[in-house]
């Protein structure tokens, strides 16, 4: 289990992670979302040992991950850039990965070498964004890593690699038990792939939850009405987004779903229609209650 | 499991880590290290094998293949440190190769997410630098040897100390840079600020001591300052300074060479573990924007705008500032280290903060820098803050080593192998000392301007006290050993005892019988360390008598006659009377250009030494010494 305890990170002036807490449980696929700069990249980097927060702790197993080679053993770090020099190859690649870490898998790694599209032998740093992504996680699958982190891995890749790595990760997670932290902007696939969220914003942690008990909690309302109504005449919901054209009204709800239906019917709609919330949804609704102006930013 | 197999499993995990980074790093180096080991081999086995080649072909009657093979070894004594002229520019690239990464945020995520501890990243870092840079060196070296010893040239170990001084050399530069690329957030700043350190700081000491040793009477400071100072952070000079600075071929391990061979030893270490340290502590989050230890980053920069500012103040001081007038110096000087500073700062801020964002945060550097400028500069005006002035009690005073010559001696040398210094400690003569430095030191209070602005900057001041061209009186120098502990050391020239009180003195001290006994068995000392001494005799002032020979008696080599002589000439001094008769030809000696001749002949011996020659000066009343010359005169 990943246990974040209170940590801080600040670069400068700025604080990227601020105060922030949540626990990942093993087996979990854990999708991190939120806004740019939000402490996304600059989390996955503390857990992963690459930076020392500069309060708090992050613990792996019940130990500290920073400078500990013991830990890091069971954690594998794809960042959002992978880093390739010009003579790397992902065969050479492979001989220091086998090295270095215990779990190394040869007959795993031929597997992988032989499913993504992409030759072993060639120059990595000549390969499209997509297929150098594919390099790193050939490797990063092939350490056999209990803990496997992800940043903005499904950027650049083709639809039908996706689904490849969908299909991998999950039957990793099936054999192995192995927990996957994914940061993306990418909530569609983030949202065929996650069991846990943890929505990020301003380097703290505005909602950390099970994905599914998520959008349960979260309803999305179309109603009509004889009349037009104002949002106050919903007064008692526990309303994220509100919008109305005419008699129709489109809003956001907190709640319990069979709760929020009982009181909705007391009002007497001519019309009601209760719709599941997408990830992307979701997110736009606690980015907005959180004072993110998204309709000032998409203009 | 227990606790005790956990943490030896951890060991072992660790070591193979390391182990395997190593050779990662090695093998990701390939190409360098074969570029720099086929340079190495062209500049030393290669050039052995052509030389050696040529002297086979043009081996002829008159020359053998041993004296050839010995010209070839002279050739490669002195040739082979320029190697490390290579070296060293290697160890750097290498070193900024090795830790790049820490300055590219794609390559810092990489690397420290591998399950390697901190300390075995860097030392396998380290290590592998260190290997790629000196095993090419020490496979070349002895690949060469082989071929010199085959020849003949030299036996086996000969230049084991010039190898091992050019891999101190190269393994202190390349521990140096790797220090400041721990420390930098870029790697082009790590090389700027270590080869930046490396010019400037020679600069700034030779400059500063120039200008003490200008305008502060009595002081030497470029004279006395060890080598080392000048390279306290230049390894790149090592090689050098230990093969020529320090003569290691002609001295061996001199006291001085083993100071400077330690401190470059421990430089060595101590950056080593100092930069596994820093890496520790390192935020990864500096790479490709500030430095994570900014402290050896500040204090470069103030000594490279110091050096500059106090190079462009001399060079405007001596150019513009000649007219005589002290203001103008001064003025001249003052513009020079402002424009140069400002420069130096601008230039500074530009490369290593890409721009001005820092730039008024950056101020304080220049003003230290600026601050250290003023100080400096008040310090040579004011004496040292009056110590010019200081002259010890003679109660004080434990002993005395004073340096001079007698008249009747003059040297001309290019080295260190003629020093005529003597020892006293008894209170009479330290009195004696006391009693000229005090008159010397009146002399300059009343001559003198304090501030002592007067002359503005001249080189030719850092030997004039050593090198009088046109009035043949020996410089003094003093050193005292106090009571207390510690020393003081002076020196003055032949212009400050124009006073007849003070030369009084001095002449009394300086035809002293214990001092010219002193100076005479300081000559033997040096022809017996001589390889071919050789002798020559001729008469200075006088009648030439045609049948006295003397006149026939150049360049005869023969080290047991030259101490004949000196013997003699000892003799002779014995005699009160002789050396009474040195101090009345001496006014003749110290004004040459006198139209006043001689009533007695002076004959002048010379002395050659390995790099230079001692005339001695001999009336014609000394027998014993002029009959021991003309038994090698013709």
């Amino acid at each position: 289990m990943i246990s974040i305890n209170n940590v801080v990170k600040r670069f400068g002036p700025v604080v990227a992670v601020n105060n922030l807490s949540c626990n990942i449980e093993n087996g979990s696929v854990f999708g991190l979302i939120g806004s740019n700069g939000s402490g996304k990249s600059t989390l996955l980097r503390m857990i992963s040992g690459v930076y020392k927060p500069d309060a708090g702790e992050i613990l792996i197993d019940s130990e500290n991950s920073y400078d500990n080679a013991e830990i890091k053993q069971k954690c594998c770090f794809i960042s959002d850039f992978p880093y390739f020099t010009s003579s790397d190859t992902i065969n050479s690649l492979s001989k220091l990965y086998k090295n270095i870490y215990s779990n190394w898998s040869d007959e795993r790694y031929n597997q992988l070498c032989a499913m993504f599209p992409v030759s072993p032998k060639a120059p990595v740093i000549n390969m499209s964004k997509g297929m150098q992504r594919q390099a790193a996680l050939i490797l990063a699958l092939s350490t056999r890593p209990e803990y496997l982190l992800l940043d903005e891995i499904f950027d650049g890749l083709d639809p039908v690699v996706r689904q490849l790595l969908k299909k991998l990760l999950a039957d990793e997670i099936a054999e192995r038990n192995m927990t996957v932290i994914i940061a993306s902007h990418n909530l569609r696939e983030l949202e065929d792939l996650c069991d846990h969220i943890g929505l990020l914003h301003k380097g703290g942690i505005l909602l950390e939850k099970d994905l599914d008990e998520a959008k349960l909690g979260m309803h999305k309302l179309q109603l009509v009405f004889d009349s037009e109504k104002d949002r106050s005449f919903f007064e008692g919901f526990d309303i994220m987004t509100f919008g109305k054209k005419g008699r129709v009204i489109n809003m956001t709800v907190k709640g319990n779903a069979e709760e929020i239906d009982r009181r909705i019917e007391e009002l007497g709609p001519i019309f009601h229609e209760s719709l599941p919330l997408t990830l992307e949804e979701l997110f736009i609704s606690e980015m907005e209650a959180a004072g993110y102006d998204i309709n000032n930013i998409i203009g | 499991m227990t606790s005790t197999t956990l943490s030896v499993d951890k060991k072992i995990k660790g070591k193979s880590n390391f182990a395997s980074m190593l050779v990662w790093t090695l093998r990701k180096n390939t190409a360098v290290s074969v570029v720099y080991t086929t340079l190495l081999f062209v500049f030393f086995p290669l050039m052995v094998m052509w030389a050696t080649a040529m002297i086979i072909a043009s081996l002829s009657g008159h020359s053998s293949m041993a004296e050839m093979a010995k010209e070839l070894n002279e050739i490669v004594k002195y040739g082979y440190p320029v190697t490390s002229w290579l070296t060293n520019i290697f160890a750097i690239i290498i070193s900024g190769l090795l830790f790049n990464y820490l300055h590219n945020k794609r390559s810092v995520d990489m690397y420290n997410a591998l399950p390697i501890s901190r300390k075995a990243m860097y030392f396998s870092k380290y290590v592998a630098g260190l290997l790629i840079i000196t095993v090419p060196v020490i496979v070349t070296h002895f690949m060469g040897v082989i071929i010199l010893t085959a020849i003949g040239a030299c036996a086996p170990f000969d230049y084991l100390p010039t190898l091992l001084y050019v891999l101190l050399s190269t393994i202190a530069t390349y521990t140096f840079t790797s220090f400041l690329c721990v420390c930098s957030g870029k790697t082009s700043s790590a090389i700027i600020l270590s080869i930046g350190l490396s010019c400037a700081l020679p600069i700034a000491v030779l400059i500063t001591n120039l200008m003490i040793t200008s305008w502060v009477p009595g002081f030497q400071t470029f004279l006395d300052m060890p080598a080392v100072i000048y390279m306290l952070f230049s390894p790149e000079s090592i090689a050098f300074a230990a093969c020529y600075g320090y003569n290691f071929y002609e001295n061996g391990m001199t006291p001085d060479l083993l100071g400077f061979t330690l401190y470059f030893v421990i430089f060595a270490a101590a950056l080593a573990i100092g930069g596994y340290f820093v890496y520790k502590k390192r935020k990864m989050e500096c790479a490709q924007s500030e430095a994570s230890l900014k402290l050896p980053e500040w204090i470069i920069r103030v000594i490279v705008t110091y050096g500059c500012g106090l190079s462009l103040g001399f060079i405007f001081s001596m150019v513009f500032g000649e007219s005589g007038s002290a203001v103008a110096s001064i003025l001249w000087f003052w513009i020079g280290v402002i424009f140069a500073t400002a420069s130096a700062h601008i230039v500074l801020e530009v490369i290593l903060n890409k721009g001005f964002k820092n730039f008024v945060k950056n101020l304080k550097i220049y003003a230290v820098s600026v601050g250290a400028l003023v100080f400096v500069y008040v310090l040579a005006i004011t004496g040292l803050f009056g110590g010019y002035a200081y002259v010890p009690a003679p109660e004080s005073v434990s002993q005395i080593e004073i340096k001079a010559t007698p008249t009747f001696i003059s040297e001309y040398y290019f080295g260190s192998e003629y020093e005529n210094k003597m020892v006293v400690s008894d209170s009479e003569t330290i009195g004696l000392i006391t009693d000229i430095h005090s008159g010397i030191v009146d002399q300059i209070k009343q001559n003198e301007s304090i501030p002592f602005l007067g002359n503005g900057i001249d080189f030719s001041d850092v030997y004039r006290d050593y090198y009088d061209s046109y009035v043949n009186l020996s410089p003094l120098s003093i050193t005292y050993k106090l009571k207390g502990g510690g020393s003081v050391t002076r020196y003055y020239s032949s212009d400050y005892m124009r006073t007849s009180d003070i030369y009084g003195k001095y002449k009394s001290l300086l035809y002293s019988k214990a001092f010219i006994d002193s100076s005479i068995t300081n000559i033997e000392k040096t022809v017996e360390q001589s390889n071919e001494p050789t002798v020559s005799a001729y008469l200075a002032w006088g009648e030439i008598d045609y049948e006295d020979g003397f006149i026939d008696s150049n360049g005869y080599t023969s080290k047991v006659a030259v101490l004949r002589i000196l013997e003699a000439l000892k003799e002779d001094i014995s005699d009160p009377d002789k050396l009474n008769a040195l101090k009345k030809y001496e006014k003749y000696l110290v004004d040459y250009y006198s139209e006043e001749e001689p009533e007695y002949k002076i004959y002048c011996l010379d002395i050659g030494l390995d790099y230079g020659s001692v005339s001695i000066y001999i009336p014609e009343d000394f027998r014993n010494t002029i009959g021991e010359i003309r038994k090698i005169s013709k």
